[in-house]
Formats: C-alpha cells, sequence, structure tokens
C-alpha cells in the first residue's frame, strides 16, 4: 500500500475510528488531550483532519446547529472503509514486526 | 447572556478564511471559547485570539478566484498565440515596430558596450579601493589654480618614512617615452616609463616572470612587456637575464644609454589602462642620471602613486599629507612666493581615467561627461523607439477592443490583460535585441573606427546581464501604457460602440510625438551647429601654413648632427625649407609668467610661412641669435610697445628684440592667442620640420628617409603630415560630431517611422469620411490638407519646444572654444524645416494613398 500516514495523523484518524460517528474537532481535541496527554492547537487538528478528508481516509457531514457554538453546525468525522483498511494494514504490519523481536531480552 | 468572542479576531478570521471551512472552525472555535470562559473569561480571550492566529496558514485561506481557473501554462500559450497572429495581421505596425525597437536597441547596445569599456579602466587593481594618486594644487595667479600630478623626487621616500598608514609607495618618472630598445641588431621603438621599485606590488599590473619584489630593485634592470620580448627575441623561452640595450631615447636632454638586464617580462594586452608602456626602467637610474642638484623639494618630476593600509580615512591622510608637505615648502618658497606652495591631496587611482579635469582646483569632470553624454543619447533613443510602440499600440485599440470586450465579459481579471499586452510587447523586444545584435556585429567596425577603441561582444555575464535589463526594461516600459490603457476599458462600452478617444489620450499621442519631434531638431541643429564649428576650424587661417608639412623627432645621430642633416634636408629635391623646433607648432608647451615661448631653429618663420610684421627673422648671417627674441603681435601690444625692434627685454638674461610676427595660433583654438615669444636654441628643440613641394610627395617622401637612413641607420622613419596632426588635436570633437550625426539620423529615422505609422491608422481609420467627403466632391489636396494638417501642427509645437533648447545647448557647447561661428538664424530654420519636410514625406505617402482611394472601395461595408 502506498499510502501511508504519519503519527499525528494517524492519531487522529484512530480517535475518529474510535468515536464512530460522533467525532468532530473540539471532542478529538479533547481526547488528544486526556488520553494522549498531547497538547495541540485546534488548528493543527483541522489541518490533519482536511487531509485526511483529502486522501479519502475519513469523510464528514454537517449536525444540526447547536447553541455552546453560536448556533453553527457541528462537522462529524467518520472513517471509510479505505481509512480503516489503511489502519488495518498499518497494524498487521507492525504486528508482524513486532512479533520477530525476540522475547528474551537481555536488559 | 452569553459570552460572545473577541469580534475583530472573528472578523479576521472571516476576511482570510475559505469559506467550506469558516462554519465549521468558527462553531468549533467558539466551542472551546466557552469552555475556557467559564474558567477564566480573560484568558479565554487571549486563546481564542491565539488559535485564530493559529488559522492564518495557506491551508485555511481563501483560495483567490484567479487560482480557480487560470492555469499560467495555458494562459502564456494563448497569449503567444495571440501575439503571434496579432504580428501577422498588421504587418506593417508590425514592421515598423520591430524596425524602430532593433535600431534604438541597437545604437542603446553600441552605447553599453562603450560605457562599458569606458568604466572598466583601471578597475583591475587588487588594492583598488585604496589606491591612490598624490595630486597638488597650485595657485598661477592671473591663469588660475592648476592642479598638477607632478611630485618631486624626494616626495616618495619622505612619504613612506613619515606616514604609517601607507604601505606602498610608487613614484614613475615620465621619461624614456620615446625610446628606440635594440637586441640582437634589432631595433625597435617603444614607449617607457621609469618606476619605483613596489610598481608591481602596488599596481595589479601581471608579471608573468620574474619577482615582483625585485624585478625593479636595481638600476641596471629592465622589465618589459611580451610582445616586446617576443618582438625583440622572436622567441617563446625565458628571456630572464638577457641584456637589451636602450640606443636612444628622444628626450634629448637625459639619455638612458646603456644595456640593461632583463629582470621581469610583464603582459597588460588584456586589461585597461591609463598607464600605458612597453617597458619599464627604474626610477633610480632616473635619480641617478640626472643633475643632483634638481633633488629637492622644488622640483616636479615625478608621478607618485601610494595605497593606504585598510581602515584609513582619506580626509584625515588628505589633511596630514598637505600639513606635511607645505612644513616642507615653506623654507624653500614661504618669503618670495608663498603662492607657489599650492596644496597637497589625493585621488583614487581608479577615478582618474573618467575625472581628470580640474578648474580651479575643484574636480569638474573628464572623459566622464562623454560617458554621461553617450548614456543621455542613448536613454534618449530607447524611449523615442518606445514612444513609437506605445502611440501605435494605443491607437490601434479600437482594432483589438473586441477581443478585450470578450475576455473581460467572461472574467478575464485585469491583471492577466495586462500581463498579456507586457508580454506581447516583451516579445517583440526579445525579436528586436536578435536583430539589434546581428545589426552590431555588422556595424561594430566602423563603431571602433568612429571611437577609437577596440570594443568587441564578448558574452561575459556583465553583457548577457546588461542585454537582459535592456529588453526587459523596453519592454516592459513600451508595453506599460497600452496594457494599463487597453485592460481599464469597461467591456459594455467596449462591445457596444466604437471606442471614443479621449481627449487625455490623444494628448498624451501628441504630446508623444512632440517630444519625438522636439528631440529630432534638437540633433539636428547640434549636427548642423557642431559640423560647421569642425568645418571652421579645420579651415581657420591659423597663421601659418600646414599643408605639405611633415615633422619627425630629431633623434639618434641627428642630436649631434643636426645642422648637417637639415642642410642636406634642404638640399633634396622636392623639399622647399627646413627648421626644428620645440614640441609641436600647433601646442606650445613651454610657459613662463602668463608667456608662451617656443625654441626654434633657423628658417622656422619661412618653413611654416609666418609671416614678419615687422624686423627680421633669425638668420645666420648674424651672430649670437640666442640672445635674441622675436615676438609676436599680442606680446608686442601687452608691452605697449612703439618701436619694438630693438627694444631689450630682460628673460633669463637681457635679450634684444629682432621682429614681430603676425598672430598665429600656436594652441588649439580652445584658447585665445596670449602674449608669445621665439627664441633661438636648436638645442632645447625636437622636432624637425620639412616643407616639400606639392604633387610629388612620394618621391620626396622616400629621398628624405634614404637620407635618415644615412644619419640614422635601423631605426624607423616615422612622420607625421603637419595638417593630419592638428586635425588629430580636434579628434574628440570629430568624433562627437560623427557620432551625434549617425544618432540625431537614427532618431529621425526612428521617430519618422512612427508618424508614418500613426498616419497609416488615422488614414484607415477615416477612410468613410473621406469617402463621403469626395463623393460630396472635395478635392484630392483638400484631403492630404485634411490628414496632414494636424501632424503639421504637432511638428509646428515641437519646433517652438526645441528652438530654446538647442539654442542652450549649442550655446554652451560653443563657449568651449575661445574661435568660434557665430550662431545663425538658418541653422534653426533648416532644422524646423528639415523636420517638416520629412514630417510630410513621412506623412505625406500614406495621406496620397487615402485620398486617391476608390469610392466603391470604401464604402461598400455596411
Amino acid at each position: 500500500m502506498k499510502h501511508s500516514l504519519g503519527e499525528f495523523e494517524e492519531l487522529v484518524l484512530l480517535i475518529v475510528g474510535a468515536w464512530r460517528d460522533r467525532a468532530y474537532g473540539v471532542l478529538i481535541l479533547k481526547t488528544l488531550e486526556e488520553k494522549v496527554e498531547k497538547k495541540v492547537n485546534i488548528s493543527a487538528v483541522h489541518v490533519i483532519l482536511k487531509r485526511l478528508e483529502n486522501k479519502g481516509f475519513v469523510k464528514s457531514r454537517f449536525g444540526s446547529p447547536a447553541s455552546n457554538r453560536g448556533g453553527r453546525r457541528k462537522k462529524f468525522y467518520v472513517i471509510t472503509a479505505f481509512g480503516k483498511k489503511l489502519l488495518d494494514h498499518q497494524y498487521a504490519l507492525r504486528d508482524n514486526i513486532y512479533r520477530q523481536i525476540p522475547e528474551i531480552s537481555f536488559g | 447572556m452569553k459570552p460572545t468572542p473577541p469580534k475583530r479576531a472573528l472578523r479576521f478570521l472571516r476576511w482570510f478564511c475559505r469559506e467550506d471551512y469558516l462554519e465549521e472552525i468558527e462553531g468549533d472555535l467558539t466551542e472551546l471559547y466557552e469552555d475556557h470562559y467559564e474558567r477564566s473569561p480573560g484568558k479565554a480571550k487571549w486563546r481564542f485570539v491565539w488559535n485564530v492566529i493559529h488559522y492564518f496558514r495557506p491551508a485555511f485561506f481563501r483560495l483567490s478566484k484567479t487560482n480557480n481557473y487560470l492555469n499560467p501554462i495555458t494562459m502564456f500559450r494563448y497569449n503567444f498565440l495571440f501575439t503571434y497572429r496579432n504580428f501577422k495581421r498588421y504587418k506593417s505596425s508590425f514592421f515598423i515596430n520591430l524596425i524602430g525597437l532593433s535600431t534604438g536597441l541597437a545604437s542603446v547596445l553600441l552605447i553599453y558596450l562603450w560605457v562599458y569599456d569606458e568604466l572598466s579602466f583601471d578597475k583591475f587593481h587588487q588594492k583598488d579601493a585604496r589606491l591612490f594618486q598624490v595630486l597638488r594644487n597650485i595657485d598661477k595667479g592671473e591663469r588660475g589654480i592648476k592642479t598638477s600630478e607632478s611630485n618631486s623626487d624626494l616626495l616618495a621616500p619622505a612619504l613612506i618614512e613619515t606616514f604609517g598608514e601607507v604601505e606602498y609607495v610608487v613614484p614613475v618618472a615620465h621619461e624614456a617615452t620615446n625610446s628606440i630598445l635594440s637586441a640582437n641588431d634589432k631595433k625597435i621603438k617603444a614607449k617607457g616609463q621609469m618606476a619605483g621599485k613596489d610598481f608591481f606590488n602596488l599596481f595589479s599590473f601581471k608579471l608573468i616572470e620574474g619577482d615582483k619584489d625585485h624585478v625593479l630593485s636595481d638600476k641596471n634592470f629592465i622589465v618589459i612587456s611580451q610582445q616586446l620580448a617576443a618582438s625583440l627575441f622572436g622567441t617563446d623561452e625565458s628571456v630572464l637575464g638577457n641584456v637589451i640595450g636602450v640606443v636612444d631615447n628622444s628626450d634629448g636632454q637625459v639619455v638612458y644609454k646603456g644595456n640593461y638586464v632583463i629582470s621581469g617580462v610583464f603582459d597588460i594586452t588584456d586589461v585597461k589602462s591609463l598607464q600605458e608602456f612597453d617597458f619599464l626602467l627604474t626610477n633610480k637610474l632616473f635619480l641617478d642620471k640626472r643633475d643632483p642638484g634638481d633633488l629637492d623639494w622644488g622640483s616636479n618630476n615625478a608621478s607618485v602613486y601610494l595605497s593606504l593600509h585598510e581602515g584609513v580615512d582619506v580626509d584625515e591622510f588628505n589633511v596630514k599629507i598637505n600639513d606635511f608637505y607645505r612644513s616642507k615648502l615653506e623654507p624653500l618658497y614661504g618669503e618670495k612666493h608663498p603662492e607657489w606652495i599650492g596644496n597637497m591631496f589625493v585621488q583614487r587611482y581608479a577615478d582618474r581615467y573618467l575625472y581628470d579635469r580640474y578648474e580651479h582646483g575643484v574636480l569638474v569632470g573628464g572623459r566622464i561627461d562623454y560617458v554621461l553624454l553617450f548614456s543621455t543619447i542613448a536613454l534618449i533613443i530607447l524611449i523615442i523607439a518606445c514612444i513609437n510602440f506605445m502611440n501605435l499600440s494605443t491607437a490601434q485599440a479600437s482594432r483589438r477592443l473586441k477581443e478585450v470586450g470578450v475576455k473581460k465579459i467572461i472574467g478575464v481579471p485585469r491583471i492577466a490583460l495586462i500581463l498579456q499586452y507586457v508580454g506581447e510587447s516583451i516579445v517583440l523586444a526579445v525579436v528586436s535585441s536578435l536583430m539589434a545584435i546581428l545589426v552590431v556585429f555588422f556595424l561594430l567596425p566602423q563603431f571602433n573606427v568612429i571611437t577609437a577603441k577596440q570594443l568587441s561582444v564578448e558574452w561575459n555575464s556583465h553583457l548577457i546581464l546588461g542585454v537582459v535589463t535592456i529588453v526587459l526594461f523596453t519592454g516592459i516600459i513600451a508595453g506599460s501604457y497600452p496594457a494599463f490603457f487597453l485592460s481599464g476599458l469597461r467591456p459594455i462600452e467596449v462591445l457596444k460602440t466604437n471606442l471614443k478617444t479621449s481627449l487625455g489620450e490623444l494628448l498624451i499621442r501628441k504630446g508623444l510625438v512632440i517630444f519625438q519631434f522636439s528631440i529630432s531638431i534638437i540633433l539636428i541643429v547640434a549636427v548642423l551647429v557642431v559640423s560647421r564649428q569642425i568645418d571652421f576650424v579645420q579651415s581657420k587661417n591659423l597663421g601659418y601654413d600646414k599643408d605639405n608639412i611633415l615633422t619627425f623627432e630629431k633623434e639618434g645621430n641627428l642630436v649631434e648632427n643636426l645642422e648637417p642633416f637639415l642642410s642636406e634636408v634642404k638640399t633634396t629635391v622636392g623639399v622647399v625649407n627646413a627648421t626644428i623646433l620645440e614640441g609641436s607648432i600647433s601646442e606650445f608647451e613651454s610657459s613662463t609668467r602668463g608667456f608662451t615661448y617656443g625654441s626654434v631653429g633657423y628658417d622656422y618663420l619661412e618653413t611654416l610661412g609666418i609671416e614678419l610684421k615687422e624686423g627680421r627673422s633669425f638668420s645666420r648671417e648674424f651672430g649670437q641669435e640666442g640672445s635674441k627674441v622675436i615676438l609676436n603681435e599680442t606680446a608686442v601690444k601687452h608691452f605697449d610697445l612703439v618701436e619694438p625692434v630693438g627694444k631689450i627685454i630682460d628673460w633669463r638674461g637681457k635679450r634684444e628684440v629682432i621682429g614681430v610676427v603676425k598672430d598665429f595660433h600656436y594652441k588649439s583654438l580652445y584658447e585665445e592667442i596670449k602674449p608669445m615669444f621665439l627664441i633661438f636654441r636648436p638645442e632645447w628643440a625636437n622636432t624637425i620640420v620639412v616643407k616639400i613641394q606639392s604633387g610629388n610627395e612620394k618621391a620626396t617622401i622616400a629621398r628624405l628617409e634614404k637620407l635618415y637612413h644615412k644619419f640614422n641607420p635601423g631605426i624607423p622613419f616615422e612622420f607625421t603630415f603637419l595638417d593630419e596632426a592638428y586635425q588629430a588635436i580636434y579628434a574628440s570633437e570629430q568624433r562627437i560630431a560623427s557620432l551625434s550625426k549617425y544618432f540625431a539620423i537614427i532618431a529621425i529615422i526612428i521617430s519618422c517611422l512612427g508618424l508614418f505609422g500613426l498616419a497609416a491608422f488615422t488614414a484607415e481609420r477615416r477612410l468613410k469620411e473621406i469617402g463621403i467627403r469626395k463623393i460630396l466632391g472635395s478635392g484630392e489636396l483638400r484631403i492630404i490638407n485634411l490628414l496632414s494638417r494636424d501632424y503639421t501642427k504637432m511638428v509646428l509645437i515641437s519646433i517652438l519646444i526645441a528652438w530654446p533648447i538647442s539654442y542652450f545647448i549649442v550655446n554652451s557647447w560653443l563657449s568651449g572654444f575661445a574661435y568660434k561661428i557665430e550662431l545663425e538664424w538658418w541653422f534653426f530654420i533648416t532644422s524646423a524645416f528639415t523636420a517638416l519636410f520629412i514630417a510630410w514625406f513621412a506623412v505625406g505617402t500614406q495621406t496620397v494613398k487615402a485620398a486617391r482611394v476608390k469610392l466603391t472601395e470604401c464604402l461598400k461595408d455596411e
């Protein structure tokens, strides 16, 4: 597979997948901050989301207007079959190589 | 009430952010803001602003409209296609533009080559920025302050001893400039100078063989050029250590006869320098050979060059060196003639070539004047050529209105239209520059003859950069006006009606034509005046006869055997008379307190045909001619002498006046005739002058050469005709005359081309009007008159503008001459009529064609 993901891209894609169809900018940001303990700017999340969408790994739709957003709609992201396949492939590859590490280690 | 995010930041976000992202980003930001607001309102505000700033990156930028559908490559391809079709469709205006621009560019390129060559003199020295020449301002009373480059022989050693700032000092004595060198029985005339030992350390002249610290360290050393080595020894092998004999030099007084050992060989063929020399002897030798009594602070024999250490302030150094110099000279002149001391200062050596004219001790110019003059001419010619292009393209705008209109309607942005038209003119400029380069190759030899240079087209980075700059400049200037004019039109008007020419546009177009013709008229006046003045100078009765006179140096054995040689010359068949004089007949150099004097031999007046007013000439019949003088009329007036002959004047001893000559021009016509006297002193004179009969010059010269070789075997007989030498004095004027003639012709041709194109265009546009007029019974003459009236008016206006300007210019040029032509009214009338007739001719062909048009042809449409 010729597509590959950067570390941060992979993280965001994972989070989008984990939240099924409820993932949107702020939620992803908060997840990153809590679970991964990573400080990022919201704009960085948006950049990644747009990139993933352009590559066809995620797709998006608008939700209904929300009052806590000044009446603006949320934009929800969902992982595509293609994105899922990429993740599977990436993990299978890593798993495969990981298994080749000898179990006995001489620490 | 909900907190609202900072408005300004939000407005900023909306300004730059792409619309399809905006809602999502705004929403997320607001949500975060409200989140933070609960914790700390102040911080939330800042974080919101901070976040907005983070979005300010290309990924979120609103896409500019052009980017949406403008593919630059396609655009340029189509623009090229349009350009090509346009050229093909309007061939005449294309060729007018092409010819105009390429002639203009060719002139500019030629001038560029010349200017570049002038600017590159003495720029190759490594120490360039620290290299200076020592100069002095000396107050000469009535004759003003003179700036001199010669200094005392004591100066150079004193400078290096006294001033820590000085790195190297090199004195150069301009002796042995006219020497004959010999080796292996070969004799060659060569130009030398006598330089201090650090010459090659100071200047970066290339030393091929020899060590630069030592080549001039011994007074028996000689350093020669590679060409001299090749022609004297005829081998490519090293000539170091070989012996060269200096057989003679013709300075007459100090002779550096003797054998010298070659200590080095230099090659200066590929550098341009003010200093020209074939060999160098040592300054030590010069000091050695001269009278030791001359070695004082009052002497002035050496040009002194020096380099300063890095970081030395030149102004401070100037003050120091002047104080030092004055302290040395005050004991000498301080009491009697404090004004003789003068002031010492240094000038950048690299500037000496372009800036060498001092007036009253202040630098006023030099060759830089010509550089500026010709650069201006180049610029003017280029502008005239650009004006043609601008005029024709705006005039033809109506032809392309539909194209512009359609393009604008489908939404082509203005910048793309501007690019298209500028691109078009750049394409034209590139094509013209290729033609221009061809023209330059053809004309360069001729141009070299006129400018007395050896220019060649060498494709180095400078030239390429220059050409590219000129081409781009031309393209952008020429294309800018039509580009902005056409692209600014409103599409509805353009497509609905024909373009109404606005008053402003008409004014600009007319103004440009008027500008072109003013320049042309000024150039015509300049050419008339300059060539008349040159004629005047050439044909003016100088008070002596310069035809059929040849001159050559007194050198070799002639120095000792002058009288026998002269008497043999006189008896040679075909020779009328012969004499000897100091320097040159048309440039007396010796002067003493406002007087000029010439050292001459017997038969001076007779040979040159100078009229004697009273008294007698120097003659062999009387003894002791050395203590007699002959005055000129001006000198008699100056002394208020009533009966001058027989009076005694005191100049380096008592001298009897034996005659008075009519005033003759012993200097160039730049200067007035001043008091002058002749003294009899053939031993100081160095130029032999022979008057020969006309009609059989060749045979006579052959006889003279034979006689010359009897006295000077092996030395080439080199002579010049006096009338040719006289013309050479005015070489730079003639150069300006011929160059300005050519450039005037070029400017006029280009202007006419423009007018021709405009006339053709107007005639075409008014074809219907002409047809209707003819149907109503208008004659051809009236139509011709109708069409050319406008142009006549424009030329008349340019005449009115050009007259005062040209008067001012030629008047200031003529003021440089003491003897000059009067400015006559017919110069100006002639220039005006020339311009008018040329304009009529250019317009006439078109108007006659239009007036003769067949009615059916012009009225059949619509």
